[in-house]
């Protein structure tokens, strides 16, 4: 039986008890003489009964994550000890062992370290900060194009009380992600992310808003919010959707 | 009886307490890893099973008359023991006489009887979890009886993109499930 959107759609309203009589029993009809399609019903219906306890699924959520911090952890402590033990059975070699396990333990000590700094590496090489466009300064307002040249100095302090200023008076997408640039720029980075989030699925910016959103969780290290932002950017399949598959490879 | 000084572990895990689960993790990893690795398993194996008992857990203790006549560690020890024989069973036909020793004493039938219906469950949870986040954030909506227009309005999404999503991403779970040898089984033993 071929799946489309149509019939996922019809069976989901048949699951949910939003078609009409009449719909209702034709496709009831129909799934008494089309085994296929009966079968297909029930395998949505099936989906839907275990699926649908939410609470079961946002408590296998989170011992995922608690799993990964505790099998990291015991991954890292094994990996030590179990190089202490191995010295232990070759005490001719009593000297180089030391020395093995002090070059191993700084290794780890190095890989622990660089773990950590990973995703702050990543943010680093990849974070550029929003560019200043072409627009010829005549053709913006004075106040506008004084915060643009402080921007492009990194007077960012300066810039966020002017744009705050500037967005309590109109909306404007762009101005947003200048200033959350700006509070990125300056360790605020929850303030930068509640500046992006701000920016629309129908604004020309949102694409860029997504982006920035990954960037900042990258910088905070928050790897599920970093990886959903990403998905968004690659989704949209705009300008940033390549370097956007990098990250999300890199972060695997 | 429940005993008195692991009442707050019961209650942690009843509420998903992560501080409670972590130390639960931390003390009963390696034990149920030792005992899947002495009986034909891997690492993936064992954290599969504790994961998976866990959560059979945490759903018993949201039953009223559920009630645990020994230490909360032993019981869940032989809840993992029970999972990782049935697992091997079906995997080997064939179980290793460690393996194969009862827990009967510790879990009452009724116990026994829902982890066997609980295996369709984990099955079809692990395999959710493999989506991508984005794919899981609207199947849960769906999964909940949310209609497009309530989806998009949640995702922020357009109805359309939501709903074109929702297609891909159900699809692909049911491919990924029925391309599985277990959920083959599972289907197998219930046309029985």
């Amino acid at each position: 039986m071929e799946r489309t959107e149509e019939l996922f759609d019809r069976i989901e309203r048949y699951l949910n008890n939003t078609l009409s009589e009449e719909e209702r029993n034709m496709l009831e009809l129909q799934m008494q003489t089309d085994e296929a399609l009966a079968i297909e019903v029930a395998k949505h219906r099936e989906l839907h009964e275990i699926l649908g306890d939410k609470q079961t699924l946002d408590f296998r959520n989170k011992i995922n994550k608690i799993h990964q911090e505790v099998v990291t952890t015991r991954k890292r402590t094994t990996k030590t000890t179990g190089k202490s033990a191995t010295s232990k059975t070759r005490f001719p070699y009593k000297k180089l062992a030391i020395a093995a396990i002090l070059v191993v333990g700084l290794g780890v000590l190095f890989w622990d370290h660089s773990t950590n700094t990973n995703t702050l590496d990543l943010y680093t090489t990849y974070y550029k900060p929003y560019p200043v466009d072409d627009t010829k300064r005549g053709e913006i307002e004075e106040e506008l194009a004084n915060i643009y040249t402080s921007y492009e100095q990194g007077a960012y302090v300066t810039v966020i009380s002017a744009l705050e200023k500037q967005l309590e008076q109109v909306e404007k997408p762009k101005l947003r992600l200048y200033l959350g640039n700006s509070y990125l720029r300056t360790d605020q980075e929850q303030k930068a992310a509640t500046q992006f989030r701000k920016i629309d699925r129908k604004s020309v910016f949102y694409e860029d808003a997504q982006w920035y959103l990954a960037l900042t969780y990258l910088k905070l290290q928050v790897q599920d919010s970093t990886r959903y932002f990403l998905e968004n950017v690659i989704d949209y399949k705009g300008i940033h959707q390549k370097t956007a598959k990098k990250i999300l490879d890199k972060l695997q | 009886m429940t005993r008195k000084d692991e009442k707050p572990i019961l209650e942690g895990i009843a509420s998903g307490d992560s501080t409670v689960l972590k130390a639960f993790y931390q003390r009963n990893l390696g034990g149920i890893q030792h005992h899947v690795l002495q009986n034909s398993g891997h690492t993936e194996d064992a954290e599969d099973v504790f994961q998976d008992a866990l959560v059979f857990l945490y759903q018993k203790l949201q039953e009223d008359s559920f009630e645990i006549q020994c230490s909360i560690h032993t019981y869940f020890y032989a809840i993992c023991k029970n999972i990782w024989r049935n697992r091997l069973r079906k995997k080997y036909r064939i179980v290793s006489r460690e393996a194969l020793l009862e827990t009967e004493d510790v879990l009452t039938p009724t116990v026994l009887e829902s982890l066997q219906e609980q295996e369709r469950k984990q099955l079809f949870q692990a395999y959710f979890f493999k989506l991508t986040i984005k794919c899981r954030e609207i199947l849960a909506l769906v999964f909940e009886g949310k209609s497009m227009r309530e989806i998009s309005k949640i995702t922020r999404f357009s109805e359309g993109y939501a709903r074109k999503k929702k297609f891909d991403c159900k699809k692909k779970l049911l491919e990924m499930l029925e391309s599985s040898p277990s959920y083959q089984e599972l289907k197998n033993a219930s046309s029985k």
